[in-house]
């Protein structure tokens, strides 16, 4: 994957949880929206390396399932706002 | 889905996504074409991977009925998301049970998707022609509603945990309670004992000494201390059940 594929796919995916807001997903519900948004071939790994990058950035969580060790994310407030802030300019 | 590929669908998203924004403003081709023609990053993968060829009319109307309509579908669906997510977490949460926040955000999760899949098949099984395949797709539903029953049985069975845990919790705190009033119990005996004592007359004692110095054994001597102590409410071993 380029380095601006991996940037889109960044951002896709911060995209897809924010419009869920406060739902949280697992990476293969986030890889069957974001696959169907991107015009490249992506696979689970991309999508779940782009989640923890946002999670770097604090705008996307982590939300431990308490009965499994399946790993869900749900976007923050400040990952609302990045995202909301991005699509207005 | 196939991908894209056409020279606008091969543009960064951020440009893509104001191309879109323009058309649905209304903008015609012939302010959308310069503007999007004259920035450099469009150039640049104009060069790169089309030989430098300009963004046409013809491509415009393309994306027009491709990527654009696609784009505007998701929009739609991104405000029904939204309200169905709301929707799907204030049912995670409505049981009245302890629900974790994560584990109501989790449950909401799976909730959405499947209610989002039945949106999208029920719209599609409409939009086909009478007797076309809909026996596959009734299958496709009834595994779907199967799904649903089971994440509701999910959610019943989190309401069951949590009730057991509130169960739980309420003895714990019933015991802690318990335990505390024995202690109180335990202290008051131990000072009536101290001050019956200090009330005791001299010949009274003279009576308990010579029992604990006796040779009696122990056990006996627990006895009948503790009948000239407590005359009245003491209770011979076969009765106190120890």
């Amino acid at each position: 994957m380029t380095a601006d594929q991996k940037e889109e796919l960044r951002h896709i995916v911060l995209g897809i949880l924010v419009d869920r807001h406060p739902t949280a997903l697992s990476i293969k519900q986030v890889f069957h929206r974001a696959a169907m948004e991107v015009d490249f071939d992506i696979s689970g790994e991309e999508v779940g390396a782009a989640l923890e990058f946002q999670r770097g950035l604090n705008n996307v969580a982590l939300v431990p399932d308490d009965f499994g060790s399946t790993k869900y994310y749900s976007a923050t407030s400040h990952g609302v706002l990045v995202h909301e802030r991005r699509i207005k300019k | 889905m196939s991908a894209r590929v056409g020279k606008i669908a091969r543009l960064p998203v951020a440009i893509r996504d104001e191309l879109n924004r323009r058309l649905l403003d209304g903008q015609p081709a012939s302010k959308i074409l310069p503007w999007l023609n004259g920035l450099e990053a469009v150039q640049k993968i104009l060069e790169e991977d089309h030989e430098g060829l300009r963004v046409t009319d013809q491509n415009l109307s393309d994306w027009r009925r491709g990527g654009y309509a696609d784009w505007l579908r998701r929009r739609e669906n991104v405000e029904r998301t939204r309200e169905l997510s709301k929707f799907s977490m204030e049912m995670a949460k409505a049981s009245g049970g302890n629900l974790t926040e994560g584990a109501a955000a989790i449950l909401s999760g799976k909730i959405l998707d499947v209610l989002e899949t039945l949106e999208n098949v029920t719209r599609e099984i409409n939009e086909m022609p009478a007797g076309d395949g809909l026996p596959s797709r009734a299958d496709e539903l009834l595994k779907l509603s199967q799904t649903l029953d089971s994440l509701t049985d999910s959610l019943s069975s989190l309401r069951a945990g949590d009730h057991s845990k509130q169960k739980l919790t309420q003895n714990q705190e019933k015991l802690a309670i318990m335990s505390q009033q024995l202690e109180i119990e335990l202290a008051r005996l131990r000072q009536q004992t101290a001050k019956y004592f200090m009330n005791l007359r001299a010949d009274e004692r003279e009576a308990l000494n010579a029992i604990a110095d006796s040779s009696l054994s122990n056990e006996d001597k627990l006895e009948q201390l503790g009948q000239k102590l407590f005359p009245l409410h003491w209770k011979p071993k076969s009765e106190r059940g120890l």
